[in-house]
């Protein structure tokens, strides 16, 4: 993190605008829609999936940006358009000040060095087939191939840094624990010094006592290289441990975006008190606010009309259902998409 | 939590047959008593050494033509596995280039293909055995040319499924991520990963082969007299069957025994080789 | 063992566990899944079980439910007494009309718990005809019943849904309505919430707080999730390595842990609104089960491991009135804090 969220919040808010000059990923608009196939051939085109539905953000060289949200939110679709494994619909994608469409094989090449993936499962993202400094040493095999004895420090180096034994190189993944293999993975991903590295509920699999190991290495690293992040999560908790900024997702729309602190102090959405209501504190005896939502979580296929929130929503209007809120600037870096607040 | 079952050691008779069988096939010609393919009318129709009547000299008999039985078939022993083999590898190179290629690429490709595949699999593969080699003309290399393209199908099918399953992995997706290039994902990450249901299939598929080709040759289809393929001394025994029982048997059961071990074999690997390593963080 | 520093005041136990063993026989040696684990549940009250990965928390309540999956499963010694009778004892024919009547079972996985085949009403029917409560029409009734009272909404509708047409949450409501059907004496949760989403959870949580109130159920729920167990729990059991390394009343497990395993746990998870600045960590890797140390078996983990640690279990000592904890530390009565 660039500045823990204790110092931030005593210093008082930066809007994350002030900090760096231009950010390292922005996305304006993004949209992503699944056309759900019928009829023979696949070509009676019956239902249109809005999984992602106009979402902008930006990364900064440094950040942790989150997405966080329950099934159906969009934020794994999110992830894969950022990372270029799906084309998106609608919307932008810049990476240092261009357009990701308008790239060129070379300039493909080069995203591709700079924007990394670590996925949740430690069991399948990594071929079982192939030794881990193989393994490890493959994203310099494709883009910068170095001599054998080059290549095998490298790796060395990348497997100190995550906390592994050099002998581990001539091991394969299944000899090791779901918490090595994540540290295989992220020294995979660090390879090349990406300047992002998309995180996919990197912790989510693991046991809980080893959790927090792979939790504070991806923070150590990021002090020490200055990569950026896209955090991907449901725990509440470890988001706000480790990201600056975050956006609440709901049914392919941003419906609250602030700094970390800023929003476990004063979050405004609805949605979002009631995700930081069932993520209770440890402590029982702590007062909780019992916001117990109702409802389903509704399918995208069919989205409630107007604020998509607003079936379940206690302080629902009858604007809700009619007018979908747009994401507005309450306060410096504080973007709430709801219709108690602000007008428009 | 595993399940405790007698260990599941490897078949040994079933190795032990085939490797035997193997074996033969490489020194058959060595070690034949007599040759295979000629022989004397006056010593038609000797017995097996256990029967009365049987001699030392031809310890399996021998038949209508005089020849030696047991020389026959260690001559077939090597026919069968020659062809076997080679059946094997041409119908699984094919299938897994099909396969691979219809399975990772999707859309048109992997339509077409599939339905070439549907199409060689709704036909029944004996008709179509039968009707290539009438085109084809009898010989060894036409018989492994028929059953190479009977073949391929079945593999093409399951094979494609493994990679439908592969192809959605963190690791190849990571794969992509990384820029890698068509080649380097299907030869290091996505044919790796289907060697051992190739393999499972390549055995399954060497019993059924031979099976296969005896068939041919029976209904006079594969390789022609006066070679000693088992199939076809099958076929060339049938009338005498009640007289020299032998001359039908005895093929028959190498032919049995050696399918029926690489069965057994297959099945056994295809136990082994199920995902146990289901380990946790 | 007795479990009377285990019982709440002044309340028979529903459910008594005594020094229940389960090992497993596998080709790679003996698994020693539970190993020696006694507890209680009283009416009306909520054990928590806690524990990662290999801990033993699920094969306990398997082994309760005598569910083991055969023949390496065993149950190797101990006694597991429900309302009076030591269900060891049973038959296979008793134990059948045992689950699902007076003890029931909701699992991990919405998605698998339901047959895709039979309709929702088709399978809540099911305990209650297979056990006798109603006959006729009134095993329908009190099917829709059922479903009221887990809240399923146009409950008659949905009695011809089929499992695929329904979300996770709404199946592990369905799955809780089966479960309670024959009205049981004591319900076992194994991770009901892990699989579904934040909000569903609070939900489901509340379901079955609300269930307990109302049937006056014995619960357990097992899980690995602190969250869940400060909200529904009344006592907590912390399993490692197939033994309950400490247990004591919720409250108390969150201001005053005693067990270095529980104390480490609690310290490396991240907590909404505590200033930390860097998370704890426990050192090394979960237990292999077939190659536990000898002594106990967090030793090689634990920063306060001595000598004596490394070659003897240690007792189980009562730190205070209903709060147990197996460490050598606490014999010389050192708290950690």
């Amino acid at each position: 993190m660039m500045a823990s969220n204790t110092l931030d919040s005593a210093i008082g808010m930066r809007s994350p605008d002030e900090l760096a000059p231009a950010p390292l990923i922005r996305v304006l608009n993004l949209q992503k829609h699944y056309h759900l196939a019928d009829g023979v051939l696949g070509a009676g085109g019956k239902g249109l999936v809005k999984a992602v539905d106009g979402v902008s953000f930006n990364i900064r060289k440094g950040q942790t940006v989150s997405l966080v949200g329950e099934s159906g939110c969009g934020k794994t679709t999110t992830a894969k358009n950022v990372l270029l494994v799906e084309r998106a619909t609608g919307g932008t994608i810049t990476f240092a000040g261009q357009d990701v469409s308008t790239f060129d094989r070379l300039e493909l090449r080069r995203f591709r060095r700079s924007v990394q993936a670590v996925f949740q499962d430690p069991f399948s993202s990594l071929n079982p087939r192939m030794k881990v400094l193989d393994i490890i040493a493959e994203p310099i095999d494709v883009h910068q191939p170095l001599s054998s004895m080059e290549r095998k420090s490298r790796v060395a180096e990348l497997m100190a840094k995550v906390g592994l034994g050099l002998a581990a190189g001539d091991s394969y993944p299944h000899e090791f624990s779901g918490g090595q293999r994540q540290r295989i993975a992220i020294a995979r991903a660090m390879a090349l010094q990406p300047e992002l590295i998309v995180l996919d509920e990197p912790v989510s699999s693991l046991d809980v006592s080893v959790r927090a190991q792979v939790t504070n290495l991806l923070r150590d690293l990021q002090e020490e290289t200055g990569q950026s992040y896209l955090l991907i999560a449901h725990d509440l908790a470890m988001v706000h441990y480790m990201s600056d900024i975050i956006c609440v997702m709901y049914l392919g729309k941003i419906v609250e975006m602030a700094s970390s602190q800023e929003l476990y102090l004063r979050p405004q959405h609805p949605y979002t008190q009631a995700l930081f209501a069932a993520a209770l504190p440890y402590d029982p005896s702590q007062p909780i606010d019992n916001i117990v939502l109702g409802g389903e979580i509704p399918s995208p296929l069919n989205p409630p009309s107007g604020c998509h929130f607003h079936p379940r929503c206690p302080h629902a209007m009858p604007r809700c259902k009619e007018d979908p809120p747009q994401l507005q600037e309450l306060a410096s870096g504080h973007h709430v998409a709801c219709h108690l607040h602000g007008n428009l | 939590m595993t399940e405790m079952r007698s260990a599941d050691h490897v078949p040994r008779f079933p190795l032990g047959i085939l490797l035997f069988v193997m074996a033969i096939a490489l020194v058959g010609p060595w070690i034949v008593p007599f040759d295979p393919q000629d022989g004397n009318l006056v010593d038609q129709f000797i017995p097996p050494i256990w029967m009365k009547g049987g001699s030392m000299l031809h310890i399996c008999g021998t038949d209508h033509m005089g020849r030696d039985v047991l020389s026959r078939l260690i001559a077939g022993a090597r026919i069968s596995m020659i062809v076997g083999f080679t059946a094997v590898i041409f119908s699984g190179c094919v299938g897994t280039l099909v396969a691979i290629t219809a399975g990772y690429l999707g859309g048109a490709v992997d339509a077409i293909l599939m339905r070439l595949t549907d199409a060689m699999m709704s036909m029944p593969y004996l008709l179509i055995g039968v009707a290539l080699a009438g085109i084809l003309g009898p010989g060894i290399f036409n018989l492994v040319v028929v059953l190479a393209v009977m073949g391929w199908a079945s593999y093409a099918r399951i094979i494609r499924a493994e990679v439908l399953k592969v192809k959605t992995l963190d690791y190849v997706v990571i794969a992509r991520i990384t820029d890698c290039s068509l080649a380097r994902i299907l030869w290091r990450h996505i044919f790796p990963n289907i060697l051992n249901t190739l393999i499972v299939l390549a055995t399954l598929h060497f019993g059924t082969s031979i099976i296969l080709a005896s068939s041919l040759s029976f209904l006079g289809m594969g390789v022609s007299p006066p070679t000693p393929e088992w199939g076809l001394m099958v076929a060339e025994g049938r009338e005498h069957i009640s007289s020299a029982w032998w001359l039908s048997t005895l093929p028959g059961i190498c032919i049995l025994l050696t399918c029926l071990s690489a069965n057994l074999l297959g099945d056994w690997l295809r136990r082994r080789m199920d995902p146990k390593q289901r380990q946790r963080a | 063992m007795t479990s009377d520093s285990h019982n709440s005041l002044h309340r028979t136990p529903v459910l008594d566990v005594q020094d229940l063993r389960t090992y497993f026989h596998t080709r790679s040696g003996l698994v020693k899944a539970v190993d020696g684990v006694s507890f209680s549940v009283a009416r009306g009250e909520t054990l928590g079980i806690v524990g990662e990965s290999g801990s033993g928390k699920s094969i306990t309540a398997l082994s309760i439910m005598r569910l083991l999956p055969q023949p390496a499963g065993r149950i190797a010694g101990g006694r597991v007494i429900l309302a009076g009778e030591d269900l060891l004892t049973k038959s296979e024919a008793e134990m059948r009309s045992i689950r699902g009547s007076r003890v029931s079972m909701i699992l991990q996985d919405p998605m698998t718990s339901l047959d895709p085949l039979f309709t929702i009403g088709d399978q809540v029917a099911e305990p209650i005809r297979a056990h006798g409560r109603a006959s006729g029409k009134g095993i329908l009734d009190r099917a829709i019943e059922m479903l009221r009272l887990v809240k399923i909404p146009s409950p008659e509708a949905r009695m011809n849904s089929y499992p695929h047409e329904i979300s996770g949450g709404m199946r592990q409501r369905i799955v809780s309505a089966m479960a309670i059907a024959c009205e049981p004496q004591l319900l076992i949760a194994d991770e009901p919430t892990t699989s579904l989403d934040v909000t569903i959870q609070a939900q489901l949580i509340s379901l079955l707080k609300e269930l307990q109130e109302r049937l006056g159920l014995a619960m357990i729920i097992i899980t690995h999730d602190f969250s869940v167990v400060s909200r529904i729990c009344h006592r907590v059991a912390v399993m490692y390595a197939g033994r309950i390394v400490e247990s004591t009343d919720v409250q108390t497990l969150f201001r005053n842990p005693q067990h270095p395993y529980t104390v480490a746990l609690l310290k490396s998870l991240p907590q909404l609104g505590a200033d930390i600045q860097r998370l704890q960590t426990i050192g090394g890797q979960p237990p292999d089960l077939r190659n536990l140390p000898n002594g106990c078996s967090f030793a090689p983990r634990c920063t306060h491991a001595t000598e004596r640690c490394h070659q003897q279990y240690p007792a189980e000592v009562m730190v205070a009135e209903g709060h147990v904890v197996s460490c050598h530390m606490l014999e010389t009565s050192s708290a950690i804090k």
